[in-house]
Protein backbone atom coordinates (compact mmCIF):
# COMPACT_ATOMS: atom_id res chain seq x y z
CA UNK A 1 0.00 0.00 0.00
CA UNK A 2 2.65 2.43 0.98
CA UNK A 3 5.06 1.56 -1.53
CA UNK A 4 7.74 4.65 -2.14
CA UNK A 5 6.34 6.65 0.56
CA UNK A 6 8.37 6.00 3.55
CA UNK A 7 10.85 7.97 1.69
CA UNK A 8 8.87 10.88 1.87
CA UNK A 9 7.55 13.27 4.73
CA UNK A 10 4.57 14.11 5.39
CA UNK A 11 4.69 17.72 3.30
CA UNK A 12 5.95 16.35 0.88
CA UNK A 13 3.13 13.67 0.60
CA UNK A 14 0.23 16.12 0.56
CA UNK A 15 2.15 17.88 -2.05
CA UNK A 16 2.11 14.67 -4.07
CA UNK A 17 -1.33 14.08 -3.41
CA UNK A 18 -2.27 17.62 -4.58
CA UNK A 19 -0.44 17.22 -7.85
CA UNK A 20 -1.35 13.41 -8.78
CA UNK A 21 -3.76 12.71 -5.96
CA UNK A 22 -3.35 9.29 -6.13
CA UNK A 23 -5.40 6.87 -3.68
CA UNK A 24 -2.41 5.10 -2.52
CA UNK A 25 -1.23 8.35 -1.59
CA UNK A 26 -4.19 9.66 0.26
CA UNK A 27 -4.23 6.19 2.30
CA UNK A 28 -0.83 7.22 3.04
CA UNK A 29 -2.20 10.26 4.36
CA UNK A 30 -4.93 9.06 6.12
CA UNK A 31 -2.84 6.10 8.16
CA UNK A 32 -0.21 8.81 9.35
CA UNK A 33 -2.92 10.78 11.05
CA UNK A 34 -5.98 8.75 11.53
CA UNK A 35 -4.78 7.53 15.41
CA UNK A 36 -4.11 11.19 16.27
CA UNK A 37 -7.46 12.84 14.74
CA UNK A 38 -9.40 9.90 16.59
CA UNK A 39 -8.02 10.37 19.88
CA UNK A 40 -8.18 14.00 19.64
CA UNK A 41 -11.72 13.57 18.68
CA UNK A 42 -12.49 11.36 21.70
CA UNK A 43 -11.11 13.98 23.58
CA UNK A 44 -14.01 16.05 22.88
CA UNK A 45 -17.02 13.73 22.50
CA UNK A 46 -15.91 11.13 25.17
CA UNK A 47 -17.73 8.41 22.15
CA UNK A 48 -16.34 6.07 19.87
CA UNK A 49 -19.28 5.96 17.71
CA UNK A 50 -19.18 10.05 17.56
CA UNK A 51 -15.43 10.63 17.20
CA UNK A 52 -15.79 7.99 14.17
CA UNK A 53 -18.10 10.27 12.78
CA UNK A 54 -16.26 13.82 13.56
CA UNK A 55 -13.15 12.19 12.02
CA UNK A 56 -14.26 10.87 8.88
CA UNK A 57 -15.76 14.60 8.22
CA UNK A 58 -12.46 16.13 9.21
CA UNK A 59 -10.89 13.90 6.75
CA UNK A 60 -13.08 14.90 4.03
CA UNK A 61 -12.22 18.53 4.95
CA UNK A 62 -8.23 17.54 5.40
CA UNK A 63 -8.40 16.53 1.60
CA UNK A 64 -10.62 19.08 0.11
CA UNK A 65 -8.38 22.00 1.20
CA UNK A 66 -5.42 20.13 0.57
CA UNK A 67 -4.55 22.60 -2.13
CA UNK A 68 -4.36 25.30 0.37
CA UNK A 69 -1.61 23.68 1.91
CA UNK A 70 1.45 26.08 0.91
CA UNK A 71 3.97 24.05 3.14
CA UNK A 72 5.28 26.68 5.39
CA UNK A 73 4.33 24.84 8.36
CA UNK A 74 4.31 21.59 9.07
CA UNK A 75 1.47 19.33 7.85
CA UNK A 76 1.12 18.33 11.43
CA UNK A 77 0.28 22.02 12.68
CA UNK A 78 -2.22 22.12 9.39
CA UNK A 79 -3.95 18.93 10.31
CA UNK A 80 -4.22 20.12 13.83
CA UNK A 81 -5.56 23.11 13.00
CA UNK A 82 -8.27 21.71 11.06
CA UNK A 83 -8.97 19.21 13.60
CA UNK A 84 -8.99 21.80 16.17
CA UNK A 85 -11.57 23.74 14.43
CA UNK A 86 -13.53 21.04 13.36
CA UNK A 87 -14.44 20.03 17.19
CA UNK A 88 -15.07 23.22 18.38
CA UNK A 89 -17.58 23.67 15.25
CA UNK A 90 -19.16 20.60 16.44
CA UNK A 91 -19.06 21.20 20.06
CA UNK A 92 -20.68 24.53 19.30
CA UNK A 93 -23.46 23.01 17.79
CA UNK A 94 -24.34 19.98 19.96
CA UNK A 95 -23.00 21.92 23.00
CA UNK A 96 -25.57 21.19 25.72
CA UNK A 97 -25.30 17.42 24.91
CA UNK A 98 -21.43 17.30 25.44
CA UNK A 99 -21.15 19.64 28.40
CA UNK A 100 -24.08 17.26 29.91
CA UNK A 101 -22.12 14.05 29.09
CA UNK A 102 -19.07 15.80 30.47
CA UNK A 103 -21.36 16.81 33.94
CA UNK A 104 -22.03 12.94 33.81
CA UNK A 105 -18.69 11.43 33.04
CA UNK A 106 -16.61 13.10 35.14
CA UNK A 107 -18.57 13.25 38.49
CA UNK A 108 -16.35 16.11 40.18
CA UNK A 109 -17.64 19.06 42.28
CA UNK A 110 -17.03 21.48 40.36
CA UNK A 111 -20.53 23.18 39.34
CA UNK A 112 -20.98 24.92 36.94
CA UNK A 113 -22.60 28.45 38.14
CA UNK A 114 -23.83 29.85 35.20
CA UNK A 115 -19.83 30.12 34.24
CA UNK A 116 -20.70 28.27 30.80
CA UNK A 117 -24.49 30.00 30.22
CA UNK A 118 -22.05 33.37 30.60
CA UNK A 119 -19.18 32.85 28.42
CA UNK A 120 -21.63 31.54 25.68
CA UNK A 121 -23.57 34.68 26.32
CA UNK A 122 -20.41 36.94 26.11
CA UNK A 123 -19.20 34.73 22.74
CA UNK A 124 -22.63 35.77 21.36
CA UNK A 125 -22.59 39.21 22.12
CA UNK A 126 -18.76 39.80 20.08
CA UNK A 127 -17.46 40.82 24.42
CA UNK A 128 -15.74 36.87 25.06
CA UNK A 129 -12.68 38.64 23.85
CA UNK A 130 -13.27 41.53 26.63
CA UNK A 131 -13.87 39.14 29.16
CA UNK A 132 -11.30 37.05 28.80
CA UNK A 133 -8.77 39.81 28.62
CA UNK A 134 -10.20 41.21 31.81
CA UNK A 135 -10.00 37.92 33.71
CA UNK A 136 -6.43 36.87 32.44
CA UNK A 137 -5.41 40.11 34.84
CA UNK A 138 -7.01 38.25 37.37
CA UNK A 139 -6.33 34.38 37.40
CA UNK A 140 -2.89 33.16 37.07
CA UNK A 141 -2.11 31.88 33.31
CA UNK A 142 -2.61 28.58 34.48
CA UNK A 143 -6.04 28.99 35.68
CA UNK A 144 -7.41 30.99 32.60
CA UNK A 145 -5.66 28.21 30.75
CA UNK A 146 -8.10 25.58 32.39
CA UNK A 147 -10.92 27.80 32.58
CA UNK A 148 -10.68 27.94 29.00
CA UNK A 149 -10.19 24.65 28.14
CA UNK A 150 -13.26 23.46 30.34
CA UNK A 151 -15.59 26.17 30.20
CA UNK A 152 -15.38 27.05 26.54
CA UNK A 153 -13.91 23.96 24.69
CA UNK A 154 -15.71 21.13 27.08
CA UNK A 155 -12.56 19.13 27.93
CA UNK A 156 -13.15 16.72 30.87
CA UNK A 157 -10.65 17.64 34.24
CA UNK A 158 -8.41 14.40 33.36
CA UNK A 159 -8.13 15.72 29.66
CA UNK A 160 -6.91 19.15 31.31
CA UNK A 161 -4.69 17.75 33.60
CA UNK A 162 -3.04 16.51 30.48
CA UNK A 163 -2.68 19.26 28.31
CA UNK A 164 -1.40 21.05 30.89
CA UNK A 165 0.95 18.87 32.16
CA UNK A 166 -0.96 19.06 35.85
CA UNK A 167 0.91 16.70 38.29
CA UNK A 168 -2.68 15.06 39.27
CA UNK A 169 -5.87 15.35 38.47
CA UNK A 170 -6.65 17.43 41.80
CA UNK A 171 -3.99 19.95 40.28
CA UNK A 172 -6.01 21.15 37.25
CA UNK A 173 -9.38 20.59 39.17
CA UNK A 174 -7.74 23.35 41.77
CA UNK A 175 -7.44 25.40 38.74
CA UNK A 176 -11.06 25.77 37.49
CA UNK A 177 -12.13 25.98 41.01
CA UNK A 178 -10.57 29.16 41.44
CA UNK A 179 -10.66 30.21 37.94
CA UNK A 180 -14.08 30.11 38.89
CA UNK A 181 -14.43 31.98 41.40
CA UNK A 182 -12.23 34.89 40.18
CA UNK A 183 -14.58 34.40 36.69
CA UNK A 184 -17.79 34.85 39.39
CA UNK A 185 -16.32 38.18 41.12
CA UNK A 186 -15.39 39.62 37.89
CA UNK A 187 -18.99 39.05 36.71
CA UNK A 188 -20.44 40.78 39.71
CA UNK A 189 -17.59 43.39 40.21
CA UNK A 190 -17.49 44.50 36.53
CA UNK A 191 -20.83 44.40 35.63
CA UNK A 192 -20.77 42.76 32.78
CA UNK A 193 -24.66 42.81 31.60
CA UNK A 194 -24.26 39.37 30.14
CA UNK A 195 -27.96 37.98 31.41
CA UNK B 1 -11.24 45.87 33.73
CA UNK B 2 -9.93 45.61 30.34
CA UNK B 3 -9.04 48.65 28.67
CA UNK B 4 -10.35 47.37 25.65
CA UNK B 5 -7.37 47.89 23.51
CA UNK B 6 -6.85 44.95 21.09
CA UNK B 7 -3.58 42.38 20.25
CA UNK B 8 -3.06 40.69 17.67
CA UNK B 9 -1.83 37.23 18.81
CA UNK B 10 -0.03 35.53 16.20
CA UNK B 11 -1.49 32.79 14.41
CA UNK B 12 -1.31 29.20 14.81
CA UNK B 13 1.16 29.00 12.04
CA UNK B 14 3.58 31.45 13.12
CA UNK B 15 3.35 29.99 16.56
CA UNK B 16 4.27 26.52 15.44
CA UNK B 17 7.05 28.04 13.55
CA UNK B 18 8.47 29.67 16.70
CA UNK B 19 8.29 26.59 18.27
CA UNK B 20 9.90 24.78 15.72
CA UNK B 21 12.27 28.15 15.94
CA UNK B 22 12.39 28.10 12.19
CA UNK B 23 11.10 32.12 12.65
CA UNK B 24 13.84 35.08 11.86
CA UNK B 25 15.53 36.60 15.38
CA UNK B 26 13.64 39.55 15.27
CA UNK B 27 10.31 37.68 15.05
CA UNK B 28 11.00 35.15 16.96
CA UNK B 29 12.01 37.51 19.51
CA UNK B 30 9.27 39.68 19.52
CA UNK B 31 6.66 36.57 19.25
CA UNK B 32 8.54 35.26 22.19
CA UNK B 33 7.99 38.67 24.51
CA UNK B 34 4.18 38.39 23.40
CA UNK B 35 4.26 34.74 24.65
CA UNK B 36 5.55 35.05 27.86
CA UNK B 37 2.92 37.44 28.57
CA UNK B 38 0.02 35.46 27.04
CA UNK B 39 -1.96 32.61 28.52
CA UNK B 40 -3.75 31.77 25.26
CA UNK B 41 -0.51 31.52 23.28
CA UNK B 42 0.84 29.58 26.06
CA UNK B 43 -2.41 27.45 26.02
CA UNK B 44 -1.99 27.09 22.19
CA UNK B 45 1.54 25.66 22.38
CA UNK B 46 0.54 23.02 24.62
CA UNK B 47 -2.68 22.22 22.69
CA UNK B 48 -0.35 21.83 20.14
CA UNK B 49 2.54 19.65 21.76
CA UNK B 50 -0.87 17.55 23.20
CA UNK B 51 -1.65 17.04 19.61
CA UNK B 52 1.92 15.56 18.72
CA UNK B 53 1.98 13.19 21.35
CA UNK B 54 -1.95 12.49 22.08
CA UNK B 55 -1.05 9.40 19.99
CA UNK B 56 1.44 7.43 22.53
CA UNK B 57 -1.39 8.59 25.47
CA UNK B 58 -1.78 4.87 26.86
CA UNK B 59 -4.48 5.64 28.93
CA UNK B 60 -6.54 7.66 26.18
CA UNK B 61 -5.83 4.50 23.94
CA UNK B 62 -7.68 2.64 26.04
CA UNK B 63 -10.38 4.52 27.13
CA UNK B 64 -11.19 5.30 23.39
CA UNK B 65 -11.02 1.91 22.69
CA UNK B 66 -8.82 2.54 19.68
CA UNK B 67 -8.50 -1.73 19.56
CA UNK B 68 -11.55 -2.04 18.02
CA UNK B 69 -12.09 1.44 16.76
CA UNK B 70 -9.19 1.29 14.57
CA UNK B 71 -10.56 -0.99 11.93
CA UNK B 72 -13.78 0.57 11.96
CA UNK B 73 -12.26 3.79 11.28
CA UNK B 74 -10.20 2.24 8.43
CA UNK B 75 -14.38 0.97 6.94
CA UNK B 76 -15.36 4.52 7.76
CA UNK B 77 -12.69 6.04 5.19
CA UNK B 78 -12.71 3.13 2.93
CA UNK B 79 -16.62 3.59 2.09
CA UNK B 80 -17.69 7.32 2.96
CA UNK B 81 -14.28 9.15 2.67
CA UNK B 82 -13.03 7.84 -0.38
CA UNK B 83 -16.11 8.18 -2.37
CA UNK B 84 -15.93 11.82 -1.99
CA UNK B 85 -12.37 11.81 -2.82
CA UNK B 86 -13.24 10.56 -5.86
CA UNK B 87 -15.52 12.91 -7.09
CA UNK B 88 -13.78 15.16 -9.52
CA UNK B 89 -11.91 17.83 -8.19
CA UNK B 90 -12.55 16.81 -4.54
CA UNK B 91 -9.01 17.26 -3.80
CA UNK B 92 -7.38 20.61 -3.03
CA UNK B 93 -9.84 22.27 -4.39
CA UNK B 94 -7.72 25.24 -4.48
CA UNK B 95 -4.48 24.29 -6.32
CA UNK B 96 -1.27 25.02 -5.14
CA UNK B 97 1.22 27.56 -6.78
CA UNK B 98 4.41 28.33 -6.23
CA UNK B 99 4.28 31.10 -8.52
CA UNK B 100 2.18 33.28 -6.06
CA UNK B 101 3.01 31.62 -3.09
CA UNK B 102 6.62 32.35 -2.77
CA UNK B 103 6.08 36.12 -3.49
CA UNK B 104 3.64 36.44 -1.33
CA UNK B 105 5.20 34.43 1.85
CA UNK B 106 8.21 36.51 1.07
CA UNK B 107 5.96 39.63 1.21
CA UNK B 108 4.82 38.81 4.32
CA UNK B 109 7.54 38.01 6.28
CA UNK B 110 8.82 41.53 5.65
CA UNK B 111 5.67 42.96 6.85
CA UNK B 112 5.89 41.31 9.92
CA UNK B 113 9.34 42.15 10.42
CA UNK B 114 9.23 45.43 9.72
CA UNK B 115 6.10 46.46 11.31
CA UNK B 116 6.95 47.20 14.89
CA UNK B 117 5.44 46.56 17.96
CA UNK B 118 2.90 43.93 16.69
CA UNK B 119 3.34 41.36 19.34
CA UNK B 120 3.61 44.23 21.91
CA UNK B 121 1.37 44.96 24.71
CA UNK B 122 -1.87 43.69 27.02
CA UNK B 123 -5.04 43.78 24.99
CA UNK B 124 -8.07 41.79 24.00
CA UNK B 125 -8.80 38.38 22.11
CA UNK B 126 -8.75 38.88 18.72
CA UNK B 127 -11.14 35.76 17.36
CA UNK B 128 -9.62 36.67 13.46
CA UNK B 129 -6.10 35.73 14.25
CA UNK B 130 -6.44 33.88 17.42
CA UNK B 131 -4.53 31.11 17.67
CA UNK B 132 -7.54 29.29 18.67
CA UNK B 133 -9.04 29.25 15.63
CA UNK B 134 -5.83 29.08 13.38
CA UNK B 135 -4.42 31.63 10.68
CA UNK B 136 -2.46 31.72 7.68
CA UNK B 137 0.93 30.12 6.76
CA UNK B 138 4.26 31.87 7.10
CA UNK B 139 7.51 30.82 7.69
CA UNK B 140 10.35 28.04 5.84
CA UNK B 141 9.85 27.32 2.13
CA UNK B 142 11.93 25.67 -0.94
CA UNK B 143 11.46 26.12 -4.47
CA UNK B 144 12.04 24.22 -6.89
CA UNK B 145 13.75 25.91 -9.71
CA UNK B 146 15.05 23.71 -12.55
CA UNK B 147 14.16 21.33 -14.47
CA UNK B 148 10.61 21.70 -14.77
CA UNK B 149 8.74 21.07 -17.70
CA UNK B 150 9.75 18.99 -20.85
CA UNK B 151 13.17 18.75 -22.15
CA UNK B 152 14.59 17.22 -24.92
CA UNK B 153 17.76 14.85 -23.50
CA UNK B 154 18.22 15.16 -19.59
CA UNK B 155 18.60 17.78 -17.48
CA UNK B 156 22.24 18.90 -16.44
CA UNK B 157 21.70 20.00 -12.94
CA UNK B 158 18.79 20.35 -10.15
CA UNK B 159 18.13 23.99 -8.76
CA UNK B 160 16.10 24.82 -6.05
CA UNK B 161 15.59 28.58 -4.19
CA UNK B 162 15.34 28.51 -0.22
CA UNK B 163 13.90 31.43 1.62
CA UNK B 164 16.48 30.69 4.36
CA UNK B 165 20.19 28.96 5.15
CA UNK B 166 19.91 25.26 6.01
CA UNK B 167 23.03 22.97 6.90
CA UNK B 168 21.96 20.96 3.94
CA UNK B 169 19.87 19.41 1.60
CA UNK B 170 18.63 16.15 0.44
CA UNK B 171 17.10 15.78 -3.26
CA UNK B 172 15.04 12.27 -4.00
CA UNK B 173 13.82 12.12 -7.39
CA UNK B 174 10.75 9.81 -8.18
CA UNK B 175 8.71 8.29 -11.11
CA UNK B 176 5.49 9.22 -11.96
CA UNK B 177 4.06 5.88 -10.38
CA UNK B 178 6.65 7.03 -6.95
CA UNK B 179 9.01 4.41 -7.53
CA UNK B 180 12.20 6.31 -5.73
CA UNK B 181 14.90 6.53 -8.95
CA UNK B 182 17.23 8.79 -6.84
CA UNK B 183 18.07 10.13 -3.30
CA UNK B 184 21.43 11.97 -2.86
CA UNK B 185 21.83 13.70 1.12
CA UNK B 186 24.10 16.07 2.63
CA UNK B 187 24.18 18.80 -0.71
CA UNK B 188 25.57 21.57 0.63
CA UNK B 189 24.51 24.54 -1.78
CA UNK B 190 20.91 25.33 -3.98
CA UNK B 191 22.59 23.62 -6.64
CA UNK B 192 23.19 19.95 -7.93
CA UNK B 193 25.15 18.48 -11.06
CA UNK B 194 23.42 15.40 -12.40
CA UNK B 195 25.34 12.56 -11.24
CA UNK B 196 25.89 9.74 -13.22
CA UNK B 197 23.90 7.29 -11.68
CA UNK B 198 21.19 9.24 -12.23
CA UNK B 199 21.59 10.10 -15.68
CA UNK B 200 21.80 6.52 -16.10
CA UNK B 201 18.48 5.44 -14.74
CA UNK B 202 16.73 8.17 -16.50
CA UNK B 203 14.83 6.77 -19.41
CA UNK B 204 13.08 9.47 -22.34
CA UNK B 205 9.85 9.69 -22.61
CA UNK B 206 9.42 9.46 -18.94
CA UNK B 207 7.73 12.36 -16.38
CA UNK B 208 9.88 12.61 -13.11
CA UNK B 209 9.12 14.48 -10.03
CA UNK B 210 11.62 15.91 -7.61
CA UNK B 211 11.67 17.17 -4.14
CA UNK B 212 14.26 19.24 -1.91
CA UNK B 213 14.32 18.90 1.94
CA UNK B 214 16.00 21.23 3.94
CA UNK B 215 18.36 20.34 7.31
CA UNK B 216 19.71 22.07 9.96
CA UNK B 217 21.51 20.09 12.45
CA UNK B 218 19.65 16.65 12.51
CA UNK B 219 16.12 18.04 11.82
CA UNK B 220 14.43 18.34 8.11
CA UNK B 221 13.17 21.14 8.58
CA UNK B 222 11.25 22.30 5.40
CA UNK B 223 10.17 20.93 2.00
CA UNK B 224 9.29 21.44 -1.40
CA UNK B 225 6.58 20.79 -3.20
CA UNK B 226 6.98 17.78 -5.92
CA UNK B 227 8.41 19.66 -8.98
CA UNK B 228 8.36 17.99 -12.31
CA UNK B 229 10.04 17.49 -15.20
CA UNK B 230 9.86 15.04 -18.13
CA UNK B 231 12.02 13.99 -21.24
CA UNK B 232 10.62 13.60 -24.08
CA UNK B 233 13.84 12.40 -25.95
CA UNK B 234 17.41 11.51 -25.57
CA UNK B 235 20.19 13.01 -28.37
CA UNK B 236 21.15 10.90 -30.95
CA UNK B 237 24.54 10.26 -29.88
CA UNK B 238 27.44 11.71 -32.07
Amino acid sequence: MSRGFGNLNDEQLAFLIVESCTEDACDELFRRFRKKIYLWCFSYTHDRDESMELAQEIFIKIFANLGKFAGRASLTTWVYRITRNQCLTRLERERANWMKRLDDMEGIDVPDSGCLEKLRQAELKGSLEEILDAAGDRMKQEELQAFILHYREGLTVREITRSLGCENLTGARTLIQNARRKFQRLVEEEGYSIE
Amino acid sequence: MSDGRKINHPDLFELAAYAEGSLGVELSAAIGRHVSDCAICQLELKRMERFESIDTDEELLAASGWESAEADLEAGYRDKVRPVMAAPDSVGKVRFSWRWVAPLAAAAIVVAIVIPGRFTGPGGYSDEQSPLRGGEETAVFIEPVAPLGQFTGPPEFFAWSASKPFDSFSLQVFSLKLEPVFEQTGIRSEKRSVSDSLLAALRPGQVYLWTVTGHTGLESEAASAPARFEILEFPPEK
